[in-house]
Order: C-alpha cells, then structure tokens, then sequence
C-alpha cells in the first residue's frame, strides 16, 4: 500500500511540477512578448521572429506537458492496475484460506456430533445390558427362593406321608375285617332272602343258589348247582331259544319240579367283568299272591263301577221317572184346591197346603238330583269358552237378585278355557248364587270374581277362579260335607236349597279334571277357590 | 173374520189316562171351544188318521186340526209317529204340539227335525196346564191360519 502511494504521489509531483513549469514558462514569455510588443523600440520584424519562437516553444512545451501528463497517466493506470491485480490475488487467497477453514470446521462439527450420537447409543445399549442384567438376577433370585420353599414342602409331605402310611395300613386291616363281615352279611342276606337268587356262569349253569329258590321249585339246593335255567324253572313262554330268560325286569310263569306253575317276577342281569359276560344273575319272587289280590281288586273296582253307573243310572231314571207322578199329584191338589175352593173345612185346606208346598219341594230335590247326575252323564264335548262371557250371562240371570240386595259383584278378567260351556254356566251360577244366598240378613252382598293362571307341576297351564263373598261364611270343619250331595248346613227355613249346588259344583270340575276348594271363617264370607285346566287333553267319555 | 161354525178337533196321543183327564179338564178351564179327542198310542193314532181298525167310520174319526202328541207311549211312540204323519203327502200339513212330560234328555232339536210345530213340556200346575190350552187355542185357532181341511 506504501508502495502505490508513494508512486502516486510521485507522479502527482511530476504532473504539478510539469504543469507548473509550464504554466510559468507560458506566463513569462507571453509577458516578455507583451513588453515587447508594447515598447515602441523595438522592431516589428524581431516582434514577428519572436512570436513565432514563442509559438513553437509553447508547442513544444504543450506536446512536452502533454507528454508528460500521458505519461503519469500511464504509469497512474498502470500502477493501479498492478495494485489491484495484487490486491485482489491477496484477497482471493485470504478468502481461500478461509474458506477451507471453514470447512475444515464444518467437517469437524459433523464429526463432533456424530461421536456425541455414537456415544448415547452406546449408552442406552448400556442401560438395556445393565438392566437385563438386574432381571435375571431377580429371577435367579426368586427360583432360589421357591426351591428353597419346596424342597421344605417335600421335607414336610414326606413327613406327613410317612406317618399316614402307617394309619393307611391300620385302615387296609380293619377295611380286610370289614369286608369279611359285609361278605358274611351278604352271604346271610341271600341266605334269608325271599326273593329267589340263582347265579349262572357264561355256560348257563348254576353257580349259587339261595334257599328261596330250593323253596319255590321244590328241588333241594345240592341239586340246583350246575343245573341250567330251563332245567330248575322250565322253558320260559318267551325267552331266549336256550331256554333262558331274557334279560330285565318283567313277570312269567315259573314251573316246579311236580310239573306245577307259579306267577312270578323276576329281574335278570348280565354280569360283566373287565367288559366281557361272565354270566348273569337271575332274582325273582313268588307274585301268586298278589297276582290273586290284583283280580280281586280288579273285580271290586268293575263292581264298583258297575255299581256306581247302575247308582248313576237308578238316580237319573228314579228323578226322571219321578217327576211323573209328582205332576199328578200337584195338578190333582191343584184341581182339587180349584173345585172345592171354601167347601173344604179349614184343617183340610191346611192339609192340601201342607200337600203342595211338600211337592213343590219334592220336585225342586228332584230337579236337582237329576242336575247332579246330569253333571256327570254329560257328553258334551269340551269346546273354548270365554268365561267372561259366561260370567256377563250369569250375572244377568241373577240380575233381579242383585237388585233386590244391593249386591256389588266385582268381575276381573277372566280367562278362555277349553270347558264344556253349559257346565262353566251351572258352576259360575251356584257359586254366585251361593254368594248371594248365604248373607246375613239386610247385608249387601260383596262378590269379587278374580282369575289368575298357573302352571301345574306337569307343565299344564291352569286357570284358578276365586269367587268372594263377604256372607256369613262356615267353619272349615265342614268342608268335607259341604260339597256332598244333599248336605247342607243350615235349615230350609233360614237359606232354601236342597244342598246339590256345591255336590254338582264339584262333579263339574271332576269332569274337567279341576278341583273346587273352599276357604273360610264363620262370619268372615266365603272363598271358594276353582282350578281348572286351560287345556283339556282328553273328550270326555261317554258315560 | 169368518164365524167358526163346526167346533176345531184336537186329538191328543197320550197313554197316561190321568194326562188326558187333565188335559180335558184344562180344556173346560179354558173355555176354549174344541173338541178334544183321544188316542192312547202311536197305533190308534195312526189308525185314527188313517181311518183304519176301529176308525174306518169317516164320523168316527173326524180329521183333526191339530194333534197333541206325547212321545212316551206304547206300541209305537211319538217319535215314529211324528215320523210317519209328517212322511205323509196328506196328513202333514196337521201341526203337530209335542207335549210331554220332561224336556231335559230330549233332543228337542230331532223333534223339530221331524217336522213337529211345536215343543211344549207338561206344567206341573194345573193352572199352567189351563194355560196351555187357551194358549194352544188362540194361537192355532184364532191366530194361525191353516189350510182348509
């Protein structure tokens, strides 16, 4: 920098120093020509001489300051180029350095960071090792801890099963003697026995026989083993073509050595060992008896039932045919009142009232006996009824009833049931009735009818009708009687009815396989109580 | 309306002899004017209207107006009776009354079935009985008209 500017000062010195040179010589002759222009002496010619040496001084001065100036200009352009050539070759190699500088610095950042990375992976690793580490340890740990707890188990169960080997064989000893007993025990059983019990092997022979069987076949016991079935009882009717029975329960006919026969039943079972039949085991028993007891019983029950229907018959004839007569007698007092109305002395006509109201009454027992056994004769096939219907129909049969006793009666919904609907009618008729009937006197009959349904224990569905009163109720001592016919208790005077209502009641849920039940107190009203199923399984059958 | 100038003829078939007492008697009761005639079972009636056996006699067995008929009787009872006199292209344009004693375990249905006009069962008071014949009189002699015998 010096340099330069040492040279450009020197050529500035050199350029003033031209310039002022010149300048003064420029001065200085111009001012010699103007003295000597101006003086009057000297001559025009040296005038002329002059001027022209000043002109060509002053071109030569001018060509020489031109010269000049060129030059410091020249060698101005020229040093200042050099300067900014070397400069720039400075600057060039100064930014050079710098730059490798820098990248050297770059290369040594990434390499900074790169090592700082390596260096936390290698520490996580570290951790995962140190950590591992701890687990397995703790595992190691605690598999020691459990041998340690197991090996003092086994030390404890060997312990233990040594001293219950010692019991175990007190027991296998007293177990033996038991056994020997239960086997004399058995023995005796099947000694006492009954019930005949034979053993036979896969052949089909005897292998053990009881007394019973030595009894019931009348062959003695030494004989019967090694016997076959068919030799000691005789061929079975149906059995197997060996002449054996077959096996199971049933009942057949055994024979006896004397050729006699005997009812019996017997059970026969296979006996299997490890899968195969080994033989089979034949128990039976001597059912003459009851064979005998089951005909009689049999007979006694058709008796009775041929009793019962004749029964049935004689009160449905005797009612029906009854009434014939008793017309008679009714319209003949009748003609009788109507001819000889005020002829009759007075206790005669009590007589013939007596009379009527006797047969009036006879005629109501007898409708209702033939109702009672109407009940049951029936044939009416089952059929859906609604019984709210039937109930609307009975309450307006009983609507004067009502009316007359300021009776409330209270109906819940009712259900459909497969009924014989004239049936449900008579039933829901008497038991309303009823209701109505037996209350105090002056009271207002109080009748709730309220259904529900259940499920019997077979799965059928049943319907449970309750009929309420709040009457004068009875002591359930009388239960029993109160559904018989022709049962009542009170007098005719006090309630009027001849007692069938209840017995017709009960005969119409029997023919529906229902039940009729009652519950009450003295004083407290009644509850009667109808179940009866939703579904009949069966036609009724015809009587 | 025409004045009835020959009495109408009932004929009632009844075996029981105090029923048909009973029923002539109700009759007088009734004041009804007809000639109440009978027969004791299903033969004679069907003698009488066919004019067979003792009826031969047009007189003897005037052609009722209506029959009464019970249907318990011997011989032949009312059931074939009915049977046969409805069957018959002359005798069944005659309204035939079922009147007997118990309407219970009868198939009162199978009685109409067989052509009868009506059902009626025996009353127990006489006075009902009475009834039943004026009944029987003002509705098939005053109310009904029926063909000309």
């Amino acid at each position: 920098m010096t340099d330069s500017r040492r040279a450009v000062t020197v050529c500035a010195l050199v350029v003033l120093a031209t310039v002022g040179l010149s300048l003064w010589l420029c001065w200085d002759g111009q001012r010699v020509l103007h003295r000597e222009a101006t003086s009057p002496a000297a001559g025009r010619e040296v005038a002329g001489a002059l001027v022209t040496h000043i002109d060509y001084s002053m071109g030569r001065i001018a060509s020489a300051a031109a010269l000049a100036g060129a030059g410091s200009l020249t060698s101005f352009l020229f040093l200042h180029a050099l300067w900014r050539r070397r400069l720039s070759e400075c600057l060039d190699r100064q930014s050079r350095q710098m730059e490798s500088e820098l990248v050297q610095t770059q290369n040594q950042l990434a390499d900074a960071r790169r090592a700082r990375e390596q260096a936390q992976a290698a520490q996580l690793e570290l951790e995962a090792q140190v950590a591992k580490l701890t687990a397995a340890k703790t595992a190691l740990q605690e598999e020691l801890d459990k041998r340690t707890r197991t090996e003092k188990a086994l030390a404890q169960k060997r312990q233990e099963l040594e001293s219950s080997k010692s019991v175990l064989e007190l027991h296998v000893q007293a177990r033996t003697q038991e056994l020997q007993k239960l086997q004399r025990l058995y023995e005796m059983i099947l000694n006492a026995a009954g019930e005949g019990i034979c053993g036979f092997d896969i052949e089909g022979k005897a292998t053990f026989v009881n007394p019973a069987v030595a009894r019931a076949t009348g062959l003695p016991l030494s004989e019967l083993i090694g016997k076959t079935e068919a030799e000691i009882f005789g061929r079975p009717a149906r059995g197997n073509a060996d002449g054996t029975l077959r096996d199971g329960a049933a009942e057949t006919i055994f024979y006896r050595k004397d050729g006699t026969c005997f009812p019996v039943e017997y059970v026969r079972t296979a006996i299997n060992e490890l899968g195969r039949v080994v033989g089979s085991v034949l128990v039976f028993k001597d059912i003459t008896e009851r064979k005998r007891v089951e005909e009689t019983l049999s007979q006694k029950a058709a008796e009775l039932a041929r009793s019962n229907a004749e029964l049935e018959q004689f009160a449905f004839v005797a009612s029906h045919d009854l009434q014939e007569p008793l017309r008679k007698i009714q319209a003949f007092g009748d003609r009788l009142r109507g001819k000889c109305d005020g002829l009759l002395p007075p206790e005669a006509q009590d007589y013939l009232d007596r009379m009527h109201s006797a047969s009036a009454r006879m005629r109501t027992l007898i409708n209702d006996l033939l109702t009672f056994s109407r009940a049951i004769r029936s044939t009416e096939p089952f059929a859906p009824v609604d019984l709210n219907v039937v109930t609307r129909e009975v309450l307006g049969d009983l609507e004067v009833r009502i009316e007359k006793s300021g009776a409330t009666v209270e109906v819940g919904p009712l259900p459909t049931i497969e009924a014989d609907a004239m049936q449900m009618r008579q039933l829901l008729l008497n038991l309303i009735g009823n209701a109505l009937k037996f209350q105090p006197p002056g009271a207002k009959p109080c009748v709730k009818i309220t259904s529900r349904l259940l499920t019997a224990v077979s799965g059928a569905e049943l319907c449970e009708l309750t009929i309420q009163d709040n009457g004068i109720g009875f002591d359930e001592k009388y239960l029993d009687r109160i559904f018989a016919v022709f049962q009542r208790l009170h007098g005719r005077t006090e309630y009027e009815g001849t007692g069938v209502g209840l017995a017709v009641c009960r005969r119409i849920t029997d023919r529906h396989s229902g039940t009729i039940v009652a519950r009450s107190q003295p004083g407290q009203g009644a509850t009667f109580i109808v179940t009866l199923p939703v579904k009949q399984n069966h036609r009724p059958a015809k009587p | 309306m025409t004045p009835v100038l020959t009495k109408k003829v009932i004929l009632m078939a009844d075996d029981d002899a105090d029923d048909r007492l009973l029923a002539g008697d109700a009759l007088q009761e009734s004041r009804a004017e007809s000639d109440l005639r009978f027969v004791e079972n299903g033969e004679e009636l069907m003698d009488y209207l066919l004019r067979r056996g003792r009826y031969l006699e047009a007189a003897a067995a005037p052609r009722p107006h209506l029959i009464l008929l019970d249907l318990n009787m011997p011989l032949k009872d009312g059931r074939e009776a009915l049977r046969e006199i409805k069957g018959h292209p002359d005798l069944r344009r005659i309204p035939v009354v079922i009147l007997t004693t118990s309407n219970a375990d009868t198939d009162i249905g199978a009685l109409y079935d067989l052509g009868a006009n009506s059902f009626i069962t025996k009353p127990f008071q006489f006075e009902a009985l009475v009834k039943v014949m004026r009944i029987i009189d003002q509705y098939w002699f005053q109310s009904v008209e029926l063909p000309k015998v």
